[in-house]
């Protein structure tokens, strides 16, 4: 990131050079520079476009105002604006190519000058005339192009210096504004550890035991890199194992917006989660060190004491603290860490460790607890020191959503009462429903939304019709997209039915609701409709 | 992408204002809120002006008259106080000088200033440092040593903005020297060769002009925004449109608007029109001097004419 203050300080050099002394400059051709507005696309060029465009706001407002300016107000503002956002779109499509960069500079200074140009004989006509424009202006693009690679240059070197401090600006070389491969690989590396994105690997995990476990604890004995970085591992379709655990190596620079883990076990059997946060490094203070297929429901944390417990149905949940460790003050703890996750009947054993060594302080006292709020029956606290911030945990004994679902996705709310409406009505086979008793059923359920599958035949005896069209049981797979329901049920007026005179409802309206895909026309023509 | 949509906004909300702006300063341009604005502008950087204007200078500075200096120690000591003590180079001194000759041939009281800064683009304006803390206010008129500069159009507290002659929005009423006959003189812009010729329109249909007649400023209505007696320039070509009902001529104006360094501003009108005596002494054709040796027998007859002719 440049300095902030790089951008002002430029700008309002470049005014006052601009207006005491180039402007006073009898240069041959009868124009002289605009190195304003050079270093307003130099400067985005090299920050982007929103930059580029605050920037050639205030440059041209200050421009406007300063006390020569007997333009109107906000004229070099527009011009000067709209050139920055250019300069760095284009300067964005340049990438890190130094003659592109010039060259679409050099383009963009052109066209805003041409732009102010005739902004002013718009505006101003007493002040700007034909002759003059013909005479000036092709000698001040001309200038301004030649300006335009040397302040470019300067921007950039500049740049680079303030922001990479002065001795790495000097050892980098002389042409910083070309950077290296291998500078630029660093570079984006160094954006990229900014942020703290999770990477999603697939555990190896044996049937029936999820665990807790690091981003490195596949390589044992291997210290982790620079380059590891957290990663949440699902598990590959067995009960749910995950962990957001961060490597040592970066324990103070954790993103300030709190992962969040949104989690089910598939499976009724274990499932341990476990999410370790700011764990210290492995040779200093005891940091986590285990392995992968321990033990099922072995926690991540400070490896100091494990729940194996994960086989059983119930909740375990632990909280490991290493005592005089902590969060480093940019830890985690600042923002709230929310896991939620389900599984079927509040399965799943719950850890989380949380700041178990820190590399950098390792004094500071120990941060955060989590608090369970929880239904499940037999979850498991443990904690060694009180918080300063408190995470939030939450389980979901409810049916889990199926991952790729959003949160906002719909839920069945009488999917029970259907079943069993469905068994004890008549639900003919071959998962077509009789006409009398699908009203009925309908009525006393209350929920319009069934789905008649075109199933197979005889797959069941009178009354086992399937609800689903693949066949299979509504809480297993992903759901199928429910839409809005309308208030209204068949039959019965709608508040709109009397601009179309018409009964909406019926068989129109059952067809309506039941779709294309799951065979909403077989009930007209199967049963003859709903009405 | 979320970055180029905030862009956009950023870009959209910054057009707008600008747009709002220039709308507000069309429709009003003496709005109150834009004149605050302009005198907090003003005042900061017509500070960091003035403080690079000394800098400036040294680029602009000309060349020295060392031999003058002992002999206009007494008139600069006024001046030295007016500018806060402020180094003045030798150019500076010189132009003082011209600028004290010229303002007491017309019997102006003149208020000494520098230009700190020059307007970009196509606009013909400076920077002087002196505003209505000094007594300055907008429609004064500015000249240098050599003839007439502009007319201040705003004022800041320690500021002021000159609309120069050359400018193409300026009109300035203008009276040819020896007959008295009134046109008016527009400037030509920002030109390649620095400081183009300006245009003088006679205003009588009657009017005769020839090459080499100079032009004053015209008394304007309370003397303002233009005192009399300014030297304007001097014609330098007729030109003849066929249709035209006046005369129309080109003007080289006497002061060079790429060069200003030392002006001053009338503060005070004369109380008389001075009408052409501003004007610079070499114009007026001294007498003729002629001797006439009587011829004696035996010698060949020597007659000696000096004569100065105006300079075109």
């Amino acid at each position: 990131m440049r300095k902030a203050w790089l951008a002002p300080v430029l700008i309002v050099v470049s005014i006052v050079l601009q207006l005491t002394v180039l402007n006073g400059l009898r240069l041959p051709g009868g124009g002289v520079p605009d190195v304003v507005l050079v270093v307003v696309a130099a400067l985005a060029v090299a920050d982007g476009p929103l930059a580029g465009v605050i920037v050639g706001f205030a440059a041209g407002l200050c421009l406007d105002l300063a006390p020569p300016g007997s333009l109107l107000v906000g004229q070099y503002a527009l011009v000067f604006c709209l050139a920055g956002w250019a300069a760095g779109r284009l300067g964005r499509i340049a990438g890190r190519s130094p003659l592109w960069s010039a060259v679409f500079m050099a383009i963009v200074v052109a066209v805003a000058e041409a732009l102010s140009t005739a902004l002013g004989l718009v505006l101003e006509p007493a002040q700007v005339t034909t002759a003059e424009i013909r005479d000036v202006l092709p000698a001040t693009i001309g200038y301004d192009l030649v300006l335009c690679p040397f302040v470019l240059y300067l921007v950039v070197v500049v740049g680079s210096l303030l922001a990479e401090g002065l001795a790495a600006g000097a050892a980098a070389g002389g042409v910083p504004g070309v950077p290296t491969r291998s500078e630029r690989a660093q570079r984006r590396r160094q954006r990229q550890q900014v942020r703290h994105h999770p990477r999603l690997v697939h555990a190896a995990a044996r049937t029936g035991d999820g665990w807790l476990t690091s981003g490195h604890d596949r390589y044992h004995g291997r210290q982790p890199s620079g380059r590891t970085r957290a990663r949440l591992r699902p598990a590959s379709g067995v009960a749910g194992s995950a962990s957001g655990l961060r490597h040592p190596g970066s324990a103070g620079r954790v993103s300030r917006t709190p992962p969040s883990l949104r989690l089910a076990g598939g499976r009724r059997g274990d499932g341990a989660i476990g999410n370790s946060v700011g764990s210290g490094a492995i040779g200093r203070g005891g940091g986590p060190r285990f392995g992968p297929g321990r033990h099922p429901g072995m926690l991540a944390g400070a490896s100091r004491q494990f729940r194996p417990r994960g086989g059983r149905p119930g909740g375990s949940a632990t909280r490991q603290h290493s005592g005089s460790t902590a969060l480093a003050s940019t830890g985690p703890g600042r923002g709230r860490t929310p896991i939620r996750f389900g599984g079927r009947r509040g399965d799943g054993a719950l850890g989380r460790a949380f700041g178990s060594a820190s590399l950098t302080r390792p004094s500071r006292p120990a941060p955060a607890t989590p608090r369970l709020r929880t239904g499940t029956s037999r979850s498991a606290l443990t904690t060694r020191s009180v918080p300063r911030v408190v995470p939030k945990v939450k389980f979901k004994t409810a049916a889990p959503a199926p991952a790729r679902r959003s949160a906002a996705a719909p839920r069945f709310r009488r999917s029970s009462s259907l079943r069993s409406l469905g068994s004890a009505y008549g639900l003919v086979s071959g998962g077509v429903l009789e006409h009398s008793t699908f009203r009925t059923a309908r009525r006393r359920a209350g929920a319009p939304r069934l789905r008649l599958a075109s199933g197979r035949r005889a797959s069941g005896p009178p009354g086992g019709g399937m609800l689903g069209g693949s066949g299979r049981s509504p809480l297993r797979g992903p759901r199928p997209r429910i839409g809005k329901q309308p208030r209204f049920g068949y039959g019965r007026r709608s508040p709109l039915s009397f601009l179309t005179g018409r009964r909406v409802g019926g068989s129109w309206l059952a067809r309506k609701r039941a779709g294309s895909r799951s065979g909403g026309s077989l009930i007209g023509k199967w049963t003859g409709g709903a009405g | 992408m979320r970055d180029t949509r905030r862009t956009r906004v950023v870009l959209v909300v910054l057009l707008v204002v600008a747009l709002a702006l220039i709308g507000l300063d069309y429709s009003d341009g003496s709005n109150s809120v834009l004149r605050a604005v302009r005198n907090v502008a003003g005042d900061v950087f017509g500070g960091t002006e003035h403080g690079t204007g000394a800098v400036a200078r040294f680029f602009s500075a000309g060349s020295s008259s060392a031999s003058q200096v002992k002999s206009l120690q007494e008139q600069v000591v006024k001046l030295r106080a007016e500018l806060s003590g402020e180094q003045l180079s030798k150019s500076d001194l010189q132009q003082l000088r011209k600028l004290l000759l010229l303002a007491g041939a017309a019997q102006y009281r003149v208020l000494a200033a520098s230009v700190i800064a020059v307007g970009t683009g196509y606009q013909q304006t400076v920077t002087i440092d002196v505003g209505s803390s000094n007594g300055v206010t907008a429609d004064e008129t500015v000249l240098n040593g050599d003839g007439l500069v502009g007319q201040v159009t705003s004022v800041t507290p320690n500021t002021a903005t000159v609309r120069l002659a050359d400018s193409p929005a300026q009109v300035v009423g203008a009276a040819v020297a020896p007959s008295g006959q009134l046109g008016s003189v527009t400037g030509p812009g920002v030109t390649t060769s620095g400081s183009g010729l300006m245009r003088l329109q006679m205003l009588s249909s009657s009017a005769v002009l020839k090459p080499g007649d100079e032009l004053v400023t015209s008394a304007s209505e309370h003397d303002r925004p233009f005192v009399p007696g300014v030297p304007i320039g001097v014609i330098t070509k007729l030109i003849n449109v066929n249709g035209a009902l006046t005369e129309a001529a080109d003007v080289r104006p006497f002061v060079d608007y790429t060069a200003l360094g030392i002006v001053g501003v009338v503060i005070v009108p004369p109380k008389h029109d001075p009408r052409f005596s501003a004007l610079p002494p070499l114009p007026h054709p001294g007498p003729t001097v002629t001797v006439t040796v009587t011829a004696r027998p035996g010698t060949a007859g020597n007659r000696s004419s000096p004569s100065t002719r105006p300079g075109g």
